[in-house]
């Protein structure tokens, strides 16, 4: 299990390089709505994605991510989370 | 035209290949039956678990025709389809143009209020559609008063045949209206001819080889130009399989072109850049794969490689508009020198860059791209201004700059206007910028294209000056109720001015 911190900061990372945002990293948080505030679309979600899948060496079926998955960096890590240990498992 | 007297010494591109003979076909419909008269028992289309010989299509469309006929849609008339890509999709779309009607693809992911605006101005009197399209854009389609046909995916669902009573199509019988983006936030409307299309198809697929031994995926959308003539109607002119996916998924799509040996492959450098970021699950059998080709936006060197060492294929560029279609293609053995090229004219196009002047520039000299070919509108409709600076003498003036070679490759390295490219959209910034000021702590705004991530084209930025209290969220919110999600600005910045010069006019390069 990763520490929640740091996998929130790698996920954020990854959101801010993938998707080209301009918004400065500390108005950013894990609660920030990525639909709504930042303007997460179907293009983003795959660009998010790769980023992800190289990020925690993960496989993800992003037509698998339901928009609860997606609502900020706290629901993402717990996505995340869940498919590094089920890829343990497997 | 006489200046083209000098087309052998300076920049003009020659076709791709020799003049093939265009068919002899009387309308893409008379095409369609000839097709699948010849590859009756041949698969035609493969979409999810169902597949459908080119006879299943016939009688399909000839029960489609007859629906249609019920709605009492005849010669001349609109109709909207409102289909993401489905064998519905092509079923309608012919069905449509055989019976003289005129198809108008639009993109099901636009807003109900977008839906509305191209009803009227195509004055549609018919709109195909699913169960779920329909139900999203209710208050689109019940305030309009046209006519929903809500149609299975399968589109196979209506039996009979429309006989004899339809005015005869001929070559000049209107068959799409397609939209490009405007310079003003208003669409314009083109309309093409069945004489139009049957050029586009017979100059492509002869340009390109397409047979009836190819499979071709159709991942970009069929209501697009690209997806509609390089999938759509290559295969309805050249008798090949068509593979179709609604929505484009990495693996999936990796597992399909594995599993039907899908050998021609159109897509955009979004799509090509996410599957080459993307390891295969298990074995994934890609040789299949003979010509990838990318449109829509500039295809970086980076991703042609990405792609080529992870897949083993080239990815080749391909230049075309709303207005004309398929235009060039880079069709060089190894393409690797010559990426950045979007190649030579296809079928009977010919392509010039010219100067500020309108005379026809040197080699290796950049101006703005014109385009003649059969496959070409030759106004927008009821845009009488609009027209008179984009159609001259027989040729279009994209508005997009670039340069020839010595050997007449095409080179496009910018744009006159203002488009935004996205993931495989054009946006038009004026019309972005139309909605936020209707915001009413909006003063000014201005919108404008950053470059976005290696593959993901430009990013939507609009520019704010607020005289109220509105956030980032807000003005996010308000454009996705008004606007498709593509549309969208991802990156909201707010300024207490926007710069200007003396004449007041925005300076944008300070705003990307």
């Amino acid at each position: 299990m990763q520490e929640t911190s740091l996998l929130h900061e790698r996920i954020k990372a990854i959101l801010l390089q993938e998707l080209n945002l301009d918004v400065p990293a500390n108005e950013i948080d894990s609660q920030t709505r990525l639909l709504e505030e930042l303007g997460l679309d179907s293009a983003g979600l795959i660009q998010l994605v790769v980023g992800l899948e190289e990020e925690f060496d993960v496989e993800i079926d992003e037509s698998a991510i339901g928009r609860e998955d997606i609502q900020d960096i706290a629901s993402i890590a717990t996505f995340v989370q869940a498919h590094m240990d089920g890829q343990q498992d497997d | 035209m006489g200046s083209r007297m000098t087309d052998a010494v300076v920049g003009v591109a020659a076709p791709s290949t020799g003049p093939e003979a265009l068919d002899a076909h009387g309308s893409m419909a008379e095409l369609f039956r000839a097709t699948a008269s010849q590859y009756h028992s041949k698969t035609a289309i493969v979409y999810d678990e169902t597949r459908l010989t080119w006879g299943d299509v016939e009688r399909a469309v000839a029960g489609r025709m007859a629906r249609l006929a019920q709605l009492e849609v005849t010669s001349g008339d609109a109709v909207v389809l409102l289909l993401p890509n489905t064998p519905a999709f092509a079923i309608t779309f012919l069905a449509t143009i055989s019976l003289g009607a005129v198809a108008v693809p639009l993109n099901p992911a636009y807003v109900p209020e977008e839906v509305a605006r191209y009803i009227r101005n195509a004055s549609a009197s018919c709109v195909v559609t699913t169960d779920e399209i329909a139900g999203r854009l209710r208050d689109a389609l019940s305030v309009s008063g046209v006519k929903i046909l809500v149609t299975e995916r399968h589109g196979c669902e209506d039996s009979g045949t429309a006989e004899a009573s339809f005015p005869p199509v001929t070559l000049d019988t209107v068959a799409l209206y397609g939209y490009s983006s405007g310079s003003t936030g208003e669409p314009k409307r083109v309309s093409r001819t069945h004489r139009n299309l049957i050029a586009e198809s017979a100059g492509f697929t002869a340009t390109v080889g397409v047979t009836s031994d190819d499979v071709v995926l159709a991942v970009v959308p069929l209501f697009h130009a690209h997806g509609l003539g390089n999938a759509l109607m290559a295969a309805v002119r050249s008798g090949a399989t068509l593979v179709m996916e609604e929505e484009f998924r990495r693996r999936p799509v990796l597992d399909l072109i594995a599993r039907e040996r899908v050998t021609v492959f159109p897509g955009v450098p979004f799509i090509f850049d996410a599957l080459a970021d993307t390891k295969p699950s298990g074995v994934t059998d890609l040789t299949s794969l003979r010509l990838c080709f990318s449109a829509g936006a500039h295809l970086s060197p980076e991703i042609h490689r990405k792609f080529l060492d992870r897949h083993g294929a080239h990815v080749r560029q391909l230049y075309g508009c709303t207005e004309a279609g398929s235009v060039t293609i880079n069709l060089d053995d190894d393409p690797t020198e010559s990426v950045l090229s979007v190649g030579r004219p296809i079928g009977h196009g010919r392509v010039e860059v010219r100067d500020e002047d309108g005379r026809v520039c040197a080699p290796g000299v950049t101006g703005e791209i014109a385009i003649s070919s059969p496959t070409l509108t030759q106004a927008y409709d009821g845009m009488e201004e609009a027209t008179r600076e984009s159609f001259k003498d027989g040729w279009f003036i994209t508005g997009d700059l670039g340069h020839l070679d010595g050997t007449g490759a095409l080179y496009v390295t910018g744009r006159k206007k203002i488009f935004i490219s996205t993931a495989g959209n054009k946006v038009d910034p004026v019309e972005v910028e139309q909605v936020i000021a209707q915001h009413k702590d909006v003063s000014e705004v201005v919108v404008v294209g950053v470059t976005g991530p290696a593959g993901g084209g430009e990013t939507v930025k609009a520019v704010v000056v607020a005289i109220g209290p509105c956030d980032r969220a807000e003005i996010i919110a308000f454009c996705r109720e008004r606007l498709a999600e593509f549309k969208v600005p991802r990156i909201v910045e707010f300024r207490d001015a926007i710069p200007k010069n003396p004449l007041g006019k925005v300076l944008r390069k300070y705003l990307v």
